[in-house]
């Protein structure tokens, strides 16, 4: 007798589906994360810094207390993102931490000049450091570009060695060395 | 004489310079050329307009005689400094046989670290060479070279009245090629859904509905064109169609016997049954034997209904 049709499914079909079951499982994890990484990075206000804090959101959270006047604590964040691998993510880090010293760095300039140096010798230094590193991995990023030209022309010059003082010879080193009362051994 | 002006007399000032500079050093680098070493030239793409952080490259061409290699120790190092200023991006060099001679060609990439408040004559400075064949070393110096550089805030502009440019934004996260995925998944299963619906008789496909419901709509849809042999051979083929995969089997009048026994709820039909496959028998495989049937589905429709009510009854 000829058979008809058979409904039974072929096994390709359950080897399949399985798979493409297994694969929009996945894709819908990775999408669940995603949204709630993308939700965290648009409010970082509501984002309590952890180890476990992917970097993406401690970088919006470091720009947000920035742009709060939290400098210091965003420059804390910043750095800690300084060694990410993500080369494109490590130039952006160091671009926003080369800012936010320089920042600093400008205002002490423009409110003081030279009168507050030391500061701003250091901020505009660690700032132009940061942005010699942003450029290195980018160099087509023309607004580290401008940033640093800045801080070259804010750099204050460097300071002159004071005078000595001494005003004695010196014919024997043993002569200035301190000793013992009444020329003691 | 407008800011403009005195900036292109600059410029033109620069490349000038800069053109009795290399004409100079590579004359230079001609009189001093050891014996194997037939010429040292240096170009550049571009010497001018160079700004804070750009890249300038410099391509060395030495000629000289054939078996020497150039010892790459001498070669200053990408991520080196060779002024304060100045860093090594990227260095390639290659060797090309020429006749008796060999081509060496250096390609440097520098990156240039100075802010300028107006354009600047820097120079790059001569690299020293060293090649060697069996142990005899030559060495040479590929000349000092220069660019301008300029800056990229407009000279006159007090340091307070500069703008800082901004942060940047944290990077996009792209979700497309996600969203694809699961579509791509989403629609695969789909398909895979539909096609098992097919097979087993699923809704909407309602192959699980009763064969002979299927072929009385079939002969229905007939039943209103004329009544001629070949609507009934399709109106019967219908119903052969039926009664098969009510049997699992091709089911001929020989097997008839077989099939109610099987399924004895349609037995009460066995007389129908009967004169259907003697009609179908004739229709089929005695056409022109004197015979004409009567070419009406409606009979056959009819036997149809009853199959379907018993199928019915039986689920």
């Amino acid at each position: 007798m000829e058979p008809v049709k058979s409904r039974q499914l072929p096994i390709l079909f359950y080897g399949l589906s399985i798979l493409l079951i297994i694969i929009t499982f996945y894709q819908s994890i990775k999408l669940y994360e995603l949204q709630a990484l993308q939700q965290a990075v648009d409010h970082p206000d509501t984002v309590t810094v952890t180890e476990n804090t992917p970097p993406i959101v401690i970088f919006a959270k470091a720009l947000y207390l920035d742009h709060a006047g939290k400098s210091a604590e965003a420059i804390r964040l910043y750095s800690s993102l300084r060694n990410t691998k993500d080369l494109d993510f490590r130039a952006r880090v160091l671009h926003n931490l080369a800012n936010s010293y320089l920042r600093d760095g400008a205002q002490h300039w423009n409110a003081h000049g030279v009168l507050d140096y030391v500061h701003v010798s250091t901020q505009v230094e660690l700032a132009k450091q940061y942005y010699r590193e942003a450029l290195r991995l980018n160099p087509e990023d023309w607004d580290a570009r401008h940033n640093l030209e800045y801080a070259w022309r804010i750099t204050p010059p460097p300071r002159e060695k004071p005078k000595s003082d001494f005003q004695g010879t010196k014919p024997s080193v043993f002569s200035t060395l301190p000793g013992l009362p009444g020329g003691g051994p | 004489m407008t800011t403009n002006q005195s900036a292109s007399c600059w410029v033109r000032f620069s490349q000038f310079s800069l053109a009795v500079l290399g004409l100079a050093s590579g004359l230079t680098a001609m009189a001093e050329l050891p014996p194997p070493i037939h010429s040292v030239e240096i170009s550049s793409p571009r010497d001018f307009g160079i700004v804070m952080g750009e890249t300038l490259s410099s391509e060395i061409r030495i000629k000289m005689e054939a078996g020497y290699q150039l010892e790459a120790s001498s070669l200053p190092q990408p991520g080196s400094a060779v002024t304060d200023f100045l860093e090594v991006r990227k260095l390639a060099w290659d060797r090309q046989a020429q006749g008796k001679n060999s081509v060496f060609q250096i390609n440097l990439t520098y990156q240039v670290f100075k802010g300028v408040r107006e354009p600047e004559l820097l120079k790059v400075p001569a690299i020293h060479l060293r090649f060697n064949r069996n142990g005899h070393v030559v060495e040479t110096d590929a000349p000092e070279w220069g660019f301008t550089l300029s800056p990229i805030i407009p000279a006159k502009t007090p340091d307070e009245a500069v703008i800082l440019r901004g942060d940047l934004d944290p990077p996009a996260m792209s979700r497309s090629s996600d969203w694809r995925w699961l579509g791509v998944c989403l629609a695969g299963l789909s398909a895979l859904a539909v096609y098992a619906a097919w097979r087993l008789g699923l809704p909407p496909f309602n192959r699980r509905a009763s064969p002979f419901v299927r072929a009385a709509s079939g002969l229905k849809k007939l039943g209103k064109q004329p009544a001629t042999p070949s609507n009934f051979r399709l109106g019967a083929k219908l119903l052969h169609d039926a009664l098969n995969e009510t049997a699992g089997y091709t089911l001929f009048s020989g097997q008839l016997e077989h099939f109610l026994v099987e399924h004895s709820e349609y037995s009460q039909l066995k007389p129908d049954l009967r004169q259907f496959f003697i009609v179908s028998d004739h229709i089929f495989f005695a056409p022109n034997n004197g015979n004409t049937p009567n070419y009406s589905l409606d009979p056959l429709e009819n036997l149809c209904k009853k199959l379907a009510h018993t199928w019915g009854k039986q689920r």
